[in-house]
């Protein structure tokens, strides 16, 4: 028996959706490992830097599990200060853990260059200043983001409640925002429990759908050669190599 | 679709082996959050022990943020060293903080082997002398007769860090051979080491039930929160499968 694939996960301390779509995404011989950044209710500027200060600590704690990737797993983390902090994060990450790193809004942000597409329809859990910089950073990155709609009730329960909603809830939100001139639809969040309906998504909007969490798998997945458990879209199933 | 249960490791930092543990055994709905203690690899144990449970308030209070339902302080030797007693003060502080009931490891093995009836046991580990002797100390005061207390040699010269490195086939093999023909249960200690994935063959082999550190913590997660877990893991867990086996 050989020692198993390691990831590692930094994930903010409210988020319980990116641990259990990482081990729903990843066959037996592929370990998740986290380790959390400090987040609390609040939905300011503020908060997100203090996040953003407990990385460094949770790279070096991973590096001592051997970990052979480092995953900074929230998506308004990675974009709030735009295109290039993001590489800084990155570089941080990898100087400490001393492994390869990957993050959400970069990830998603390749995935959908990886699909072709140019026109995005966004839905998120967040309605607040969150909309307008993810615009901002996706803008930046090259596509035409048409329209960027926040799920009111996610957004009213608050950092850790985005987690207790349902992901029947995101289909109907996300099926009716999608505007019909997108080419893809990316719902954005790795708290939001999207990645579990994305494939249902993709068949009801009969285009590609890429995901906070489904995204940030499929970056980490590629990196380390892994084939994925099939069914949580089009992305993530490219990487397996049985026909799914 | 309900709110799923969630369950809060505190895990040493090096530990690879408790998170697979858990998912292996946890069904759909239930779902496995960690926050990490520090533990370095080199210096006396008492040190390392002691830097890595200075972390432990701060992993229930970030933990205490995703409304988890439970949490489990899952280091067998930072629950056991400083002896029986000190066990049920860091379960106090973590609860206090957490707001949340606790499991931790030393404490749940000790409830597994009485449990299953055991007065005399065996025990294996991927420990040094000073650890192995702690444990003894630990479940002599909880009331049992320590036969013998074995840490595998090979496993022991690689060190912390790489003991979720071994495999769980060396694990099988030393623990069949170092279990006492007297014995009335074996105890696989240390949370880091792969002993579950091999606890039904071993009990087989040895005619008698194996207790595991992550099994039994487990054992004591899931009964807390009425967990049906899934078959397959050793006697223990599965006595909590309301379905036949």
């Amino acid at each position: 028996m050989a020692i198993r694939k390691r990831i590692g996960l930094i994930v903010p301390s409210t988020n319980t959706t990116v641990e259990p779509d990482f081990r729903m995404a990843a066959p037996r011989d592929v370990t998740i490992h986290s380790h959390r950044m400090w987040m609390d209710e609040a939905t300011t500027t503020n908060i997100v830097d203090k996040m953003n200060s407990d990385v460094e600590q949770a790279a070096k704690y991973l590096s001592t599990a051997s970990v052979d990737l480092i995953v900074y797993a929230c998506t308004a983390g990675s974009f709030y200060k735009g295109r290039g902090y993001d590489r800084e994060m990155l570089a941080l990450i990898e100087t400490t853990g001393g492994v390869p790193a990957v993050a959400t809004a970069p990830a998603a942000a390749d995935a959908l260059d990886h699909l072709g597409v140019k026109a995005i329809s966004v839905t998120s859990p967040y309605g607040d200043w969150r909309d307008e910089r993810l615009k901002v950073y996706y803008t930046e990155a090259g596509f035409n983001v048409l329209n960027v709609d926040g799920e009111p009730v996610a957004s009213a329960a608050g950092n850790s409640g985005i987690c207790d909603q349902p992901p029947e809830s995101v289909v109907e939100f996300s099926a009716n925002a999608c505007r019909p001139e997108a080419e893809a639809l990316f719902c954005s969040c790795t708290a939001w429990r999207s990645m579990e309906v994305a494939a249902e998504l993709e068949q009801r909007l009969s285009r590609p759908v890429v995901t906070s969490n489904q995204a940030t798998v499929w970056a980490a997945f590629k990196r380390l050669e892994i084939e994925p458990n099939p069914g949580f879209g089009s992305l993530v199933d490219s990487l397996a190599k049985a026909p799914v | 679709m309900a709110i799923r249960k969630r369950i809060g490791l505190i895990l040493p930092s090096c530990n690879t082996a408790a998170e697979p543990d858990y998912r292996m055994v946890a069904p759909d709905g239930v779902t496995i959050h960690t926050h990490r203690m520090f533990i370095g690899n080199e210096g006396p144990m008492s040190e390392i022990m002691d830097r890595m449970n200075e972390d432990m308030e701060q992993a229930a209070r970030y933990l205490s943020t995703a409304n988890v339902d439970l949490m489990v302080y899952a280091c067998t030797t930072g629950s056991f060293y400083r002896g029986w007693g000190f066990d049920q003060e860091m379960i106090k502080t973590i609860e206090d903080i957490g707001g949340v009931p606790v499991v931790a490891t030393a404490t749940a093995a000790a409830e597994a082997l009485k449990v299953q009836g055991a007065e005399k046991v065996s025990v294996t580990t991927p420990y040094p002398d000073w650890s192995n002797e702690r444990l003894a100390e630990y479940y002599r005061a909880a009331g049992f007769e320590v036969l013998n207390v074995d840490g595998e040699p090979n496993v022991v010269a690689a060190g912390g860090y790489a003991i979720s490195d071994r495999d769980p086939e060396e694990i099988l093999e030393f623990s069949t051979e170092k279990c006492q023909p007297e014995a009335d249960a074996h105890f696989c200690s240390c949370t880091a080491w792969r002993s579950l994935e091999v606890a039904a063959e071993l009990e087989r082999r040895l005619s008698r039930p194996v207790v595991t550190s992550n099994q039994a913590t487990i054992w004591a997660s899931f009964k807390r929160l009425d967990i049906d877990p899934r078959p397959g893991f050793g006697s223990l867990l599965d006595s909590l499968v309301k379905a036949p086996v």
